[in-house]
């Protein structure tokens, strides 16, 4: 029985072992990365992190914001459909709360860019100035985003641990300008496909030049203070900084207009200082078209998979601004009858719906009503509504025609159903003709002429190139914000001229439902969201709201 | 001839327990085999053996009854019969001088002497208070017992087509609540005493534990196959098994090979299962004549003179089969078991259909001198699962078998399916199945070892082994003429996943009574588990030739999908846990007990700071019925009184990685090459601080049984209180780089009361009636949400979309409710224009201000009613007449609200001409109310329900010949009816997760299933 001896001894041994070992809690990640990777190539990718995270409220939140908040389209709803909460009429109506969704996926896009830059600052803090002017550029400019739709914002250190307070929008307005300055001599020069979408030094200087032409609307000490005929100490700075830009040269009007906005732009639009890239498969968030084609109209541009909503529509007295004789942004909008479409031109194929009398107007109750009708389907200028309270234009086929659709960018026809709404064309967020009616709008209101440029050669510029008549004598402030009009629709920048215009309280679409709005000044920049204040406990709310 | 093997002592010293410093020494001193009382004789052969006899006689109940089918054995042999149809034996070559072993089922077992003649008596077992209850890491008679435990009998279980064991526990265990769907894929929802975490799936469940195997996938068991459930229910005595207790434990044992000749049992049965109810829809005439009258239109492309019901075109009988075929037997040192099980559940939704194989295999010995207890299972299942889709938007056969025109067909002419895909989320139900496949296999095999070593009398070294693996393959296709990949030409996707897991369990058992009264139990161990899940990969392709390969050759595509979606995110995903535990029970003469329990746990999930946590109980228990005062009384038979306070933690339901600040990638981007690549970035905030949900609960009971124990019941409180909530807490992007941050942080409260009573008013002795009813009341309250770095006023749940209602919030997570707090808008009734008005509140206080609107916002919301039922009841009642026995199981659920958002989303008023709408349409909503689907309080219904779940009706022929030993037929129905006023499907909506009591579109149809079974024991 020696041998049984042994054996339970070895076991016991091995189970005393098990005993004492066994408390290590140390488990391998396998799948993922816990330390950055540090190759070249990993800390480039890890760089690039930085241009990503307002590409989503970029697409749709901050472009519905900046665009339904104005006189450029209205959000409305079909019967119950895309009411929802008012999210889109509280725009419309210029009656939003902090609780509209909008808002808060805004601030998170922007603050989420401002960490991101933070981190990468610190991980790179042994970087040479070339490293880290773009990250510092990028800081600046989520800053500014943040600084021009929510006021009083953090100026946010690289080392914040603890929850910042608000500072001054005047102070976060130097930041920003001291910011990019500071940024400004090391970045690089180069324009091309590798530098697309990414922190150029023209990109830092086109910042620069709208921080300029806005500062005395950004350094109010109140917002509701402030007029279009306020003093602006940085006019000059403006033009200086166009002025570098169109020296440099890499920059042109070029490229026809509707052609710039089409799925298919990029790197090769001369036209594009700055740009959000967009895809519908990788780079997701650009959505457009969903909101601006009919929702009885989903195959009009090519077979696609996803239906469109068709809830934002066109004001009339914005598109009566289109009313220049062969101006090639005429074609931003389809009006009246319609027509299939295929590779970027209309057909002659007409876009009929069959349908009854009563289903294109539910209002019709004679006695034929459910005779079958084909009906070409054909936009109104005109919006009417049959509820104000929630916007409600019917759901019927007239009530989906109403209001002129844009198609400045162009419908994707390539978006499969997985891919769902997503477009691929880049949203451009600086352009040369920017530059060029910034520095015409600078020396009307005030600036030096410099370089031998004039408002009326400057707006020429642009009417040469969209093959729009000349203008004999220099444009007045209003016509440069019309050519605006022309120019950005749909871009994202209506709001933004408008208050520097003092103009952003006028009457205009169904903003009648809400008369307060009128004079609620303070509608200038948005509460911040519920959301954001819920985490943000010792933070106040911006007066007015 | 007597012969001693002494075989020496091993000296151990000082264990060094734990890593982290908590060691504790011991000096450990094991006598094996050592003892002398120990000696095992070795039976000489004897000259006895040739006075073989022959054995007759009869086995009776004390009532005199003859016991048909009781086992009769010669001891030490495998010489055994069953007693026949009289409770007559015979047996032949039987030593004269050895003994027989006569057991039956409720029968205490009996020795008897072998006499030619034998009249045997056999003594009913004291059921309630002999009983073996199964306990962590051991088992003790009831009477022992003090903690809240209820054994759930083979017999006792529910009967249907049932896949999972929570589906044959449903009301038969008091504060266990469990819903299921008639969905053969879809899997019960269960929830003991209230949920008491913030996360779901796994986290909100009870814990698992077959045969002493904690943690392992319940799909390898056959229901066939269940012997017992014992459910832990207090924390007193879920705390041996610490920080993954929090919720229960449900042990499941299962049938193992007894002693004697070997038996076979086949048991088979078929069921058809028909749709109970449907919602019930318009006809095309109805709904033309109500379009048309009310000045609305019918878009022509959708009227084509049809009458189809959709429902019909999607639905069938379902017919299901069970077989399951097992042999068992043994020796008294050595036993086995294997079984064969094959499971098809078709259900009544044409496509749906769940497909299963289970084998298992079991086989035990005693060696080393019946010191050493060896045993070993193998349990492998196959299952095959096809499903139609059920996805958001529309794209769910079970809303649009609903929402679907009537009036167009299911094809056009020309043969290929009718759809108007310019209307969005509106699908062809039938399209829907047949245009689309989404199936998953799954394979699972899993395989334990046991050793038991009796060291000196009453001491046992316990080890077990678990390994089990899982491999899940899904694949889905949507042909090119599915809406769901609308000009994809096909779109193909395969996924591939493993999971692993590993446990190692041992333990020491020390069992001892001194001086006859003290009774000493006393337990120690150590666990360590790594689970190993989330292993795979995943292809997407679009883009076809042609259908014809479906997904069965991915290569023939023409794109891939290549973003992280497209490959599916699975991640490696390894967690380990140790334990180090520990139980010491101690009673004075089963009149006092008392029992401690320390668990100290670790798990690699949580922070670096808090990775170890110690879960300690507490528990007392006074048979009063042993007091001479209360013996004197006479009414009593048992009477005891329990108490009790626990702490358990919750560290399921995790990614192992949720503390670790991970990186992955977050986008594209161009590179300096011009190359499209990834962008790098952190995919998760680190939190080190992460720590383990702790539940403490009281609990206090009492047990009693009056008249001989025919009537026994129990009672109980208890109070459970979580602390530290583990929430993915928005945090202010100031700091962190992302919204929300996995944080300790809130704390819940429930406390109920269990009443559970078992009676048998009738015996006599052809006729016995029992019954057994539990009712339990549970208040569940969320009673912090914040702590000094974290807050959330609340929690806003339940987007359920719906016309005009994106981000519209049906339920809110708030501090003094519970959860599944529905916090809706009030309806007002109509305004003047016949418009749903809703009472307008103000944005300040939360009070209405007297105002009603067309249009409310989110801020004229306020609290409506509560998901959670105030009683939960089962009833049970049996009928047995000679060999007939008649089941008649009752279960409900009072005073819960269930948000009908089907009913809502089928009365939209704008949807005329689109959408089809419920028949009572007109009588219930006005045509000019464009709000009508608005979700409010209106659509806010009263979910209780009284239902008969199981009706069964039996007969045991006994023995027929010599060939087989048992047949019982029996015929049962489910879902017999249902008492409720819930105007829904059915009012058995989910009461797991964070959004419990919605019904919502996509509701599978409840079913009434028919069932015959019949079960032959060979």
């Amino acid at each position: 029985m020696k041998a049984l001896n042994i054996k339970f001894i070895i076991l016991f041994c091995a189970v005393v072992t098990l005993f004492a070992s066994c408390t290590n809690l140390d488990v391998d990640v396998k799948s993922q990365y816990t330390k950055m990777p540090d190759s070249e190539e990993a800390i480039e990718a890890v760089t690039a992190e930085i241009y990503n995270p307002y590409r989503t409220a970029m697409g749709r939140q901050h472009w519905m914001a900046q665009t339904l908040s104005t006189d450029e389209a209205v959000g409305v709803s079909m019967g119950a459909d895309y009411y929802d909460g008012g999210v889109y009429r509280q725009m419309s109506v210029h009656n939003w709360d902090a609780d509209n969704n909008m808002l808060g996926t805004m601030w998170n896009g922007a603050m989420t860019g401002i960490t991101t830059c933070n981190k990468i600052l610190k991980m790179l803090s042994e970087g040479s100035a070339k490293d880290l002017a773009p990250i510092r550029t990028m800081k600046a400019y989520y800053h500014f985003l943040l600084m021009d739709n929510f006021g009083d914002v953090p100026i946010m250190d690289d080392n914040a641990t603890e929850h910042p307070d608000r500072s001054k929008r005047a102070d976060v307005c130097k930041f920003i300008e001291s910011e990019l300055l500071a940024a400004k001599d090391s970045l690089t020069t180069e324009v091309s496909s590798a530098t697309y979408g990414k922190a150029t030094r023209y990109m830092n200087e086109a910042l620069l030049a709208k921080l300029y032409l806005n500062w005395a609307v950004y350094t109010a000490d109140n917002v509701t203070n402030y007029t279009s005929s306020s003093a602006n100490e940085k006019l000059n700075d403006c033009v200086a900084m166009c002025d570098d830009i169109i020296q440099s040269g890499l920059f042109a009007l070029t490229d026809s207009f509707m052609v710039k906005f089409r799925p298919d732009n990029g790197s090769q639009i001369k036209d594009f200082i700055f740009a959000m890239p967009y895809d519908r498969e990788t780079q997701q968030g650009m959505v457009h078209a969903r909101f601006w084609k009919s929702r009885s109209g989903k195959d009009q541009f090519g077979v696609v998979a996803a239906g469109p909503a068709g809830n934002i529509r066109c004001l009339p007295e914005f598109y009566d601004k289109f009313n220049l004789p062969g101006d090639d942004r005429n074609l931003s909008y389809v009006t009246g009858k319609q027509y299939y479409w295929s590779n970027y031109e209309m057909t002659d194929k007409p876009f009929m719906i069959e349908t009854t009398k009563n289903g294109y107007s539910q209002d019709y109750l004679e006695s034929d009503k459910d005779n079958k009708i084909q009906w070409q389907m054909t936009y109104t200028r005109e919006i009417t509504l049959r509820s104000g309270s929630t916007l409600d234009v019917g759901n019927d086929q007239r009530g989906r025609a109403m209001g002129y659709r844009s198609i400045k960018f162009y419908p994707d026809v390539n978006a499969t159903a997985a891919q769902g709404h997503n477009q691929s064309n880049d949203m451009p967020i600086f352009r040369y003709a920017d530059i060029l009616l910034m520095k015409a709008e600078a020396i009307l209101r005030g600036a030096n002429a410099t370089k031998g440029d004039t408002p009326m050669s400057l707006m020429n510029q642009i009417r040469t190139y969209v093959h729009a008549p000349k203008v004999t004598k220099d444009p007045t402030l209003d016509e440069i914000l019309d050519e605006r009009a022309r120019e950005f629709a749909d871009e994202s920048w209506r709001r933004n001229d408008l208050i520097r215009y003092g103009k952003f309280e006028n009457n205009w679409g169904f903003r009648y439902l809400y008369e307060a709005g009128f004079t609620e000044k303070f509608r200038r920049i948005f509460p911040v969201s519920t959301s954001v204040l819920n985490t943000n406990t010792n933070w106040k709310q911006n007066s007015g709201y | 001839m007597k012969k001693q093997e002494k075989i020496g002592w091993i000296r151990v010293n000082y264990l060094k327990m734990t890593a982290l410093g908590v060691c504790f020494a011991s000096t450990l001193a094991v006598p094996l085999l050592a003892a002398p009382h120990l000696a095992i004789p070795r039976v000489e052969a004897t000259a006895q053996q040739d006075k073989d006899i022959t054995v007759a006689g009869v086995v009776k109940d004390e009532a005199g009854s003859t016991v048909i089918g009781a086992s009769v054995v010669v001891e030490g042999t495998t010489n055994s019969v069953v007693t026949d149809v009289d409770g007559k034996f015979r047996l032949t070559n039987v030593p004269s001088g050895s003994q027989l072993i006569i057991s039956y089922i409720g029968f205490q077992k009996a020795k008897v002497k072998v006499k030619p003649s034998l009249e045997i008596v056999l003594k009913e077992n004291n059921t309630l208070l002999d009983e073996i209850v199964v306990v962590g890491y051991g088992s003790m008679t009831r009477k022992d017992v003090t903690s809240s435990i209820t054994s759930v009998k083979a017999e006792q279980l529910n009967v249907g087509v049932y896949s999972n064991p929570a589906q044959l526990l449903q009301g038969k265990v008091s504060g266990l609540t469990v819903t299921q769907s008639s969905d053969p894929n879809a899997t019960p929802s269960i929830t003991l005493r209230g949920a008491s975490t913030l996360r779901t799936g796994a986290a909100q469940e009870p814990y698992y534990v077959i045969d002493g195997v904690p943690g392992i996938s319940l799909s390898t068991v056959s229901p066939d196959d269940i012997e017992s459930i014992d459910v832990l229910r207090d924390a007193t005595a879920t705390a041996i098994y610490g920080s993954k207790a929090a919720n229960g434990v449900i042990i499941v044992t299962t049938k193992k090979g007894k002693e004697g000749k070997a038996s076979v049992n086949y048991s088979t049965y078929v069921a058809f299962d028909r749709v109970a109810k449907n919602l019930k829809m318009m006809s095309a005439d109805k709904y033309r004549s109500l379009v048309q009258n009310n000045g609305l239109s019918i878009d022509p492309t959708d009227d084509l003179q049809k009458n189809t019901d959709w429902q019909k075109e999607v639905q069938r009988t379902g017919v299901s089969t069970n077989h399951n075929i097992s042999i068992s037997g043994g020796t008294e040192k050595t036993n086995y078991s294997a079984s064969i099980n094959y499971f098809r559940n078709n259900g009544v939704i044409k496509g749906t259909e769940m497909e299963r194989y289970i084998g298992r295999a079991f086989a035990r010995t005693k060696t080393l001198n019946d010191r050493l207890d060896l045993s070993f299972n193998i349990n492998a299942s196959v299952s095959k699962s096809n499903e139609v889709p059920d996805y958001d938007g529309g794209a769910s056969v079970y809303d649009a078998m609903n929402y679907y025109l009537p009036f167009s067909p299911v094809k056009n002419e020309d043969g290929t399916w009718f759809e108007h895909s310019s209307r969005t989320q509106y699908y062809n139900p039938v399209s829907l199945i047949n245009e689309n496949i989404d199936y998953t296999k799954s394979k699972r095999i899993q395989a334990t070892t046991k050793a038991g070593l009796e060291i000196i009398k009453g001491l046992k070294y316990n080890l077990m082994l678990s390994y089990e693996n899982e491999q899940l393959n899904n694949n889905l296709y949507f042909s090119s003429k599915s809406l769901l990949a609308a000009g994809m030409n096909g779109e193909a996707q395969r996924s591939s996943v493993e999971n692993e897991s590993k446990v190692m369990e041992m333990y020491f058992n020390y069992d001892n009574t001194f001086n006859k009264v003290h009774k000493l139990g006393l337990m120690a161990g150590y666990s360590w588990q790594e689970n190993s899940n989330n292993d795979g990969f995943q292809l997407r392709v679009s883009d076809f030739f042609s259908d014809d390969l479906t997904y069965h050759n991915m290569g023939m595509a023409n794109v891939i999908d290549k973003t992280q979606d497209g490959f599916g995110n699975y991640n490696l995903s390894t967690l380990r846990m140790i334990s180090l535990y520990a139980r010491a029970n101690y009673s004075y003469d089963s009149k006092y007990l008392f029992q401690a329990t320390l668990r100290r746990d670790g798990s690699s999930a949580f922070g670096n700071n808090n990775r170890w946590a110690t879960f300690p109980s507490v528990s007392l228990a006074w048979r009063l019925s042993e007091e001479p005062f209360i013996k004197n009384l006479n009414v009593f038979d048992d009477l005891k009184f329990r108490t009790g306070y626990g702490v358990s933690g919750n560290s399921l339901g995790f990614d192992a990685f949720t503390s670790t600040q991970v990186y992955g990638v977050t986008g594209w981007f161009t590179n300096t090459s011009g190359k499209e690549v990834h962008t790098l970035g952190a995919t998760r905030n680190a939190n080190p601080d992460l720590k383990w949900e702790r539940t403490g609960m009281f609990n206090v009971g009492l047990d009693f049984g009056f008249f001989n124990n025919r009537l026994t019941g129990s009672v109980e409180y208890y109070n459970k209180h979580t602390k530290d909530l583990i929430y993915d807490y928005p945090v202010s992007t100031t700091i962190y780089l992302y919204n929300y941050l996995t944080a300790n942080v809130g704390e819940i409260s429930n406390k109920g009361i269990e009443f559970t009573i078992n009676a048998v008013p009738v015996k006599t002795k052809d006729f016995t009636w029992t019954t057994t009813l539990n009712l339990s009341h549970n208040k569940n309250v969320v009673e912090k949400l914040s702590n000094a770095e974290f807050s959330v006023d609340y929690i806003d749940l339940s987007d359920l979309g719906g016309a005009g209602q994106s981000s519209c919030y049906q339920q809110r997570i708030m501090e003094g409710h519970p959860i599944g707090q529905f916090y809706t808008w009030e309806w007002a009734g109509y305004n003047d224009k016949g418009v749903s008005v809703f009472y307008k509140h103000d944005t300040n206080t939360g009070e209405r201000t007297g105002e009603t609107t067309t249009t409310p916002k989110s801020t004229d919301r306020a609290c409506t009613g509560s998901a959670q039922p105030k009683l939960t009841l089962g009833w049970n009642n049996n009928l047995a007449y000679k060999g007939f026995t008649l089941t008649a199981f009752f279960q409900g659920m009072f005073g819960n609200k269930i948000m009908n958002g089907s009913r809502a989303r089928l009365s939209n008023v704008a949807d005329a001409g689109m959408r089809n709408w419920l028949d009572d349409f007109a009588e219930t909503n006005k045509a000019t109310d464009y709000n009508s689907h608005y979700l409010s309080d209106r659509y806010l219904e009263n979910g209780s329900y009284l239902r008969l779940s199981n009706l069964s009706l039996g007969y045991d022929f006994g023995k027929l010949g010599n060939w087989i030993n048992d047949l019982r037929i029996n015929l049962t129905c489910n879902n017999v009816f249902t008492i409720t006023g819930y105007k829904g499907l059915d009012p058995e909506v989910d009461l797991g997760g964070l959004t419990p009591g919605i019904d919502n579109r996509r509701t599978y149809p409840r079913t009434r299933t028919y069932m015959l079974g019949v079960n032959v024991n060979f």
